[in-house]
């Protein structure tokens, strides 16, 4: 029994408002033939608008509309606030749902005929619907402003722009001004969260209203009895929006939506395509040549938009209904068929598979940069922009590909049909790459002088002639003067190696300089330039060769007199002639040199840019076994451990029976060996096996919170701590870069009174120590959640 | 199909107790089983909250996201020479690295504090939060080395202590500890929540 007092306050209720009447009239509408599946299209559509409005509202509120923040919003939401991907990626698959029922919606009114008098008003309203959300569609494409949105949004507005007449103010009213930026987010913003969405509701209002009006559209005479709304039908539509949410919360959890690099007007991107729904429309395109572009962009799809309003009249006619439902089917056909073709076209397009792999490398890229390094107020397309591993490939494929490879490729992934002209930059000036140019097999293939001038030039000869007649003495000599030159690079990669053989390193300088002695010089100052010493201009200087000022110095200008003079072989001056600017040699040369930022913990994200380019070599882990460099025939000389300095790797022995191709295939790859127990020769090192027992038993006893006061505010046992601005201002670690971190600085300093540990407190880190320090500030400064250093005492 | 069976088998039945149709005309609402009622009820309700109940768990992400208690750190706002040991205060402001959001700002201002050093004990330095325990706006100093708050009238003495009992801030100016490091004064920087008595930092 309902309670008097509830009743009376419903009666009340009822008497002021009438609320009582208006739900009966929604809950009770009559449904004549009893309830079926086939009327639930239009309450899943209004769902779905429904599900739009609740997930729009809350994504807008963590949505910043402008061309520096959208992006770093949508990446803030999407990839640092918990729920945020799958609330986005909601309100993206919801949106794709929402097209597919409306196509149904509107096939089950064409078929049925439900557009036929007293209906043609509503089929009006419903038009208006479609292209309503197809502009929601649009307009919402653009919003996260990264590459993706950015040139489809480019090409849709341009598109407007060929309307007649007003084609071309309508389209500066739409992108806000001459240029995409602030004011097009804004702009379509509005019209994406405010117009768009409240033309929408009025429009349903009419049409859900009309229909009721009308009633169901009931396609032969009813043999089952009539029902009402509630709670059949109902039943049936929420088990139908069920199956709707339930497929869009598959979708969203099992692919996010994309966020691609953001927005940025000069980096092509060749992988621009429209949202599925909108692939017809846009290989349609294709098919009109030159001026009849505006039939297929406009006069088509208009014209097939006033045959659609003008069905219902069509439609009174026997014959003229029988047309409608062949017109939509073809309709529909036609567009299959685009879409379809647009798929497989780009499916059989490389350029358009690589360019699809280069801008996911992108996306991930920015990812891992935003997330580590923060995103600066000037944004995030910033972050990409200073990247060499982004940049370095790209410049590369555009100025140096033509005559240049990188591991056989351009840069991006490409092998160019031409042959090369000039030598194989990938990991330039490291001790692979210089074994090969000083083996008397190698210099002249390809890969190195093989197709330059140089081929018949002074440093060929000397290979050729010289190098292949050396005794293993001098071999010997070879390669501790290889690895002499290679440590001038101080490249990343090597640093290990390089500080390991420090020793043979020191003996490789001496021998490169001197003529004879014990063991033989090679006396290459006969042409080059080293240090102080030698006399320029008939070779490249060799100071510091491979390191950073060298390579930009000779990117720059190759034909300075410290590189080839006169003799330079038709590379271009970059630097000197203006045709790169300083910033972009930079790039090119940090990443020739395998100089970027390296991820924190690389396993949360898959491995960056694999696909466009490849890090240079030697990251090989120490597991691997060493490898039998030279061809079984070949007498191996055995890689002594590092009590004999004096060793001899393989490669460089003369090694006549190899065939030019393989020799180079092999030893081009093949990771550099090393006698470490335990360390992993290059790149990341364990925190806890490595880092933790150095920062414990040397740091944490005075920069730590272990009963002793700190004695500086400066303390290492925890990561938040470590990464913390101290007094100075400059945290005691910046993750991925050593330079710059103040530890590193201070456990290396050459003043008694500034170097840590301080005198009285305990020994100076080892040089072994400092580089795993230094490794593991490189790699990102990984330090597992939660662990707290507690002094070992030493 | 079974279920539009089972719709006509129902049809008979009529509840004139319980809601009638609109109209009216077309006879009474047939009584559907209880079962159809609660299944179109819940199903409705499940496809309605779950897409709201993602959103405002991610629309609470601020309770969730909050800094360690491990305390803020030191930071330098001043040179020793640059607060006379007069009892005066002065304002300085606070350069750090700023994480909002999405952006990292490397050294902005992230706010102000007095400092003061008194004739008596010029070792010791009082730092105070420019912000009002009362409810949150900039407090001025005056002339004389008193707070003023130029939105409620709170008022403090120099030593950030309440100066009249009609002021109505709950409390005192919140002191921040301080450091010197040579000669310069470190401010371990933090903000409070206002309109309390306890002082609660903002983590």
């Amino acid at each position: 029994m309902t309670t008097p007092l509830l009743r009376r306050l419903g009666d009340a209720v009822e008497q002021r408002t009438g609320l009582r009447r208006i739900v009966r009239a929604l809950l009770y509408e009559n449904i004549p033939g009893g309830s079926r599946w086939r009327y639930v299209w239009g309450s899943t559509l209004v769902f779905t608008f429904t599900v739009q409005l609740i997930t729009g509202f809350f994504l807008w509120l963590g949505y910043s509309p402008s061309a520096q923040t959208a992006w770093e919003s949508v990446y803030y939401l999407e990839h640092e606030t918990a729920g945020g991907s799958l609330l986005r990626g909601i309100h993206h698959y919801t949106a794709q749902a929402m097209i597919l029922l409306l196509v149904l919606h509107v096939l089950q009114v064409v078929i049925d005929g439900a557009y036929r008098a007293p209906r043609e008003l509503n089929f009006w309203i419903g038009l208006i619907l479609l292209l309503i959300v197809l502009a929601l569609g649009l307009t919402g494409y653009l919003l996260p402003w990264d590459q993706k949105g950015y040139w489809a949004t480019k090409v849709a507005t341009n598109l407007t722009a060929m309307t007649p007449v007003v084609g071309e103010d309508m389209k500066r009213v739409v992108v806000g001004g001459a240029e995409y930026g602030h004011t097009t987010v804004t702009r379509f913003f509005a019209m994406h969260a405010g117009l768009l969405p409240f033309l929408m509701i009025l429009f349903t209002a009419l049409h859900v209203y009309l229909f009721r009006r009308h009633g169901i559209h009931v396609r032969r005479s009813p043999r089952a009895p009539d029902t009402t709304f509630w709670p059949d039908q109902v039943l049936k539509d929420g088990v139908a929006c069920l199956a709707v949410l339930a497929a869009v919360l598959l979708l969203a959890a099992w692919q996010p939506a994309p966020l691609m690099a953001p927005a940025s007007p000069s980096e092509p991107y060749s992988a621009a395509r429209p949202e599925w729904y909108f692939l017809f429309l846009f290989q349609l395109l294709k098919l009109f040549p030159g001026k009849s572009t505006i039939w297929g962009a406009i006069y088509i799809p208009g014209l097939v938009l006033l045959f659609m309003a003008l069905m219902p009249i069509l439609g009174r006619w026997r014959l003229g209904h029988a047309f409608n439902v062949m017109f939509i089917f073809s309709l529909l056909g036609g567009a299959a068929f685009l879409t379809v073709m647009a798929v497989v076209q780009d499916r059989a397009n490389e350029e358009y598979q690589l360019a699809v792999r280069g801008a996911e490398a992108d996306a991930k890229r920015v990812r891992v940069l935003a997330r580590d390094l923060g995103i600066p107020p000037a944004g995030a397309v910033t972050l990409l922009e200073a990247d060499a591993l982004t940049q370095g490939p790209k410049i590369f494929a555009r100025h140096c590909a033509a005559c240049h490879r990188h591991g056989g490729e351009d840069g991006l992934g490409k092998t160019p049909e031409e042959a090369p002209s000039a030598s194989d930059l990938q990991g330039f000036a490291s001790r692979q790459w210089l074994t090969g140019l000083l083996d008397p097999a190698r210099i002249d293939t390809p890969h190195y002088f093989g197709a330059t001038a140089f081929k018949d030039g002074d440093m060929v000869d000397f290979v050729k002639s010289t190098v292949a007649a050396y005794d293993p003495a001098r071999a010997r000599s070879l390669s501790m003067v290889t690895k002499a030159l290679s440590a001038e690079a101080g490249l990343k990669s090597q640093r290990e190696l390089d500080r390991r053989d420090a020793a043979e390193i020191e003996t490789g300088r001496l021998l490169l300089e001197s003529r004879r002695g014990d063991p033989p010089g090679l006396n290459c100052l006969r042409c080059h330039t080293f240090g102080e010493n030698g006399k320029a201009g008939k070779g490249p200087d060799l100071t510091g060769y491979g390191s950073r000022d060298w390579l930009i110095d000779f990117i720059s200008d190759p034909a300075h007199e410290r590189f080839y003079s006169e003799e330079n072989d038709r590379m271009p001056r970059y630097g000197a002639e203006e045709i790169l600017d300083r910033r972009s040699v930079e790039l090119v040369a940090d990443w020739l040199r395998g100089e970027w930022y390296v991820p924190t913990e690389e396993s949360a994200l898959p491995p960056e840019g694999a696909p466009v380019v490849q890090a240079p070599e030697d990251r090989a882990p120490v597991a691997q076994p060493p490898v039998a460099q030279a061809p079984a025939a070949q007498p191996a000389v055995t890689e002594a451990p590092l009590a004999q300095p004096a060793v001899t790797e393989a490669p460089v022995e003369p090694a006549p029976a190899k065939t030019p191709e393989s020799a180079s295939e092999t030893e081009e790859r093949r990771p550099e060996e090393d006698g470490a127990p335990s360390l992993p020769e290059s790149g990341p090192v364990d925190f806890a096996a490595h880092v933790q027992p150095i920062l414990e038993t040397h740091c944490v006893k005075c920069h730590g919170s272990s009963g002793r006061k700190p004695k500086g505010e400066l303390r290492l046992d925890t990561r938040e701590n470590a990464l913390k601005p101290g007094e100075s201002g400059d945290p005691p670690i910046t993750p991925g870069k050593s330079g710059e971190s103040r530890v590193l600085r201070l456990i290396q300093s050459q003043d008694e009174e500034e170097r840590m540990p301080p005198a009285d407190i305990g020994r100076s880190l080892t040089p072994l120590e400092v580089s795993v320090l230094e490794r593991w500030i490189d790699s990102g400064a990984p330090w597992p959640e939660g662990i707290v250093l507690r002094s070992r005492g030493s | 199909m079974d279920e539009e069976a089972r719709e006509g088998a129902d049809i008979p039945a009529v509840d004139p107790a319980h809601e009638g149709p609109p109209g009216g005309s077309d006879g009474g609402p047939p009584r559907r089983t209880f079962l159809t009622k609660l299944l179109a009820a819940t199903i409705g309700a499940v496809v309605a909250i779950i897409p709201a109940a993602v959103g405002l768990f991610v629309a609470l992400e601020p309770l969730r996201r909050r800094r360690g208690k491990d305390g803020a750190p030191f930071i330098p706002v001043a040179s020793l020479d640059a607060v006379p040991p007069d009892g005066m205060p002065r304002l300085f402001r606070v350069i750090a690295d700023r994480q909002d959001a999405w952006n990292r700002h490397p050294k902005v201002p992230v706010g102000a504090v007095y400092l003061r050093r008194s004739r008596e004990k010029p070792e010791e330095i009082l730092a105070l939060h420019t912000t009002c325990p009362h409810l949150g706006c900039f407090v001025n100093a005056k002339p004389d080395g008193s707070f003023h708050c130029p939105c409620h009238d709170s008022s403090f003495n120099s030593d950030g202590s309440i100066a009249s009992l009609r002021s109505p801030s709950p409390r005192g100016l919140d002191p921040l500890p301080t450091r010197t490091e040579k000669t310069m004064i470190l401010v371990q920087f933090q903000d409070f929540e206002t309109g309390l008595e306890d002082r609660v930092p903002i983590l």
